[in-house]
């Protein structure tokens, strides 16, 4: 999946929850240094919408981190 | 303490008082007066703490210092850059407990002048007191501008108005020139001022290097497209009242969208 984030950071996952879409992650590319390779929370809807997007090591960081918002109303 | 009529702390205070308005002998002698200590602090070390009450109020001389927020799991908020030549807490003055924190950004030299005797100046020296409170209401202009960027640009855009700001900024205390000036803050910084991440900044950064707008290479930033930034950013310098020169952009560029409104839907209509 391809994501037209505008800039080099194009691949990319969406992540469902009950069929529906809950958040785009986006891989960041090399130009991100420190953090090339890792996840970005690109976009998150309903309860994985938050005002800080996150970043994540690797996806079983983020599918963690996104469950958990799903699992606990803010 | 010192209170030798030539301390260059207290020149650097005269010139920003001097650049909203004329001071007489008898203010500019008064500010000689005022005694001052100087204190070097290290970069990201707290100068004031939320829920303090400060004696005293702090002159940057050097160095680059913020005004920031801290929030649960570790989300900082950025209030305000601050460069030579700010009194970044002023208002303790008359706010006695500080909503907020104070930190250096990078090592930072201040000159400490006590409360007591900046009261005693304003009370003897109207024309003084006058002076500081204009400057804490160009302070309120800086902040409106940020909450119009925060609310309505997109973060190209945030950070391009960003960069015009602080050039325009440090420009008028002598420290840039030709669309070149020190950045010695991090991309988190920025972010954190702006509410993006830093991933959006770096991909932001990447794009007007891309595009030729600007370079950043050891803590300088370089603005190659001075117009093109300004027009990305909207970017009317009002706001800062400061004295123009003649490749500054016209004041006068969002007066023209007055009236204008996109759209209304009254609150509580589904």
């Amino acid at each position: 999946m391809h994501v037209g984030t505008g800039s080099y950071d194009i691949n990319g996952q969406l992540v469902f929850a009950d069929g529906l879409l809950a958040a785009v992650l986006v891989q960041l590319s090399d130009f991100h240094e420190d953090l090339a390779g890792m996840w970005f929370l690109e976009a998150g809807f309903g309860l994985v919408d938050t005002a800080y997007q996150p970043t994540f090591a690797d996806l079983n960081a983020a599918q963690a981190w996104i469950a958990q918002r799903l699992a606990h109303r803010a | 303490m010192n209170s030798a009529p030539d301390q260059p702390a207290l020149s650097m205070l005269i010139r920003k008082l001097e650049s909203a308005a004329t001071l007489s002998d008898a203010e500019r002698q008064a500010v000689w007066r005022l005694p001052t200590r100087i204190h070097t602090l290290d970069a990201r070390k707290n100068i004031v703490s939320e829920g303090d009450q400060p004696t005293h109020c702090c002159l940057i001389l050097d160095g680059w210092a913020c005004r920031y927020v801290m929030l649960r799991e570790g989300k900082r908020q950025i209030l305000s850059f601050h460069i030579p030549g700010d009194i970044p807490d002023l208002q303790s003055l008359h706010i006695p407990t500080i909503d907020h924190s104070l930190a250096t950004l990078t090592k930072v030299v201040v000159a400490i002048i006590p409360h007591e005797s900046l009261r005693e100046l304003t009370a003897r020296h109207p024309g003084l007191a006058a002076a500081f409170w204009r400057d804490t209401l160009l302070d309120a202009a800086v902040l409106r501008e940020w909450l119009i960027s925060t609310g309505q640009r997109l973060a190209f855009e945030h950070v391009a108005h960003l960069f015009c700001e602080l050039y325009l900024r440090l420009r008028s205390v002598g420290l840039a020139e030709d669309h070149r000036c020190p950045m010695p803050i991090t991309q988190t910084d920025i972010a954190d001022a702006l509410g993006l991440t830093p991933v959006h900044i770096n991909r932001v950064l990447q794009e007007m290097r891309g595009r030729t707008l600007i370079t950043l290479q050891g803590r300088m930033l370089v603005i190659k497209a001075w117009d093109e930034l300004l027009r990305i950013s909207e970017f009317d310098p009002t706001y800062l009242q400061l004295e123009r020169r003649p490749d500054d952009p016209t004041p006068t560029t969002r007066a023209r969208w007055n009236g204008q409104l996109r759209h209304q839907r009254p609150v509580g209509l589904r």
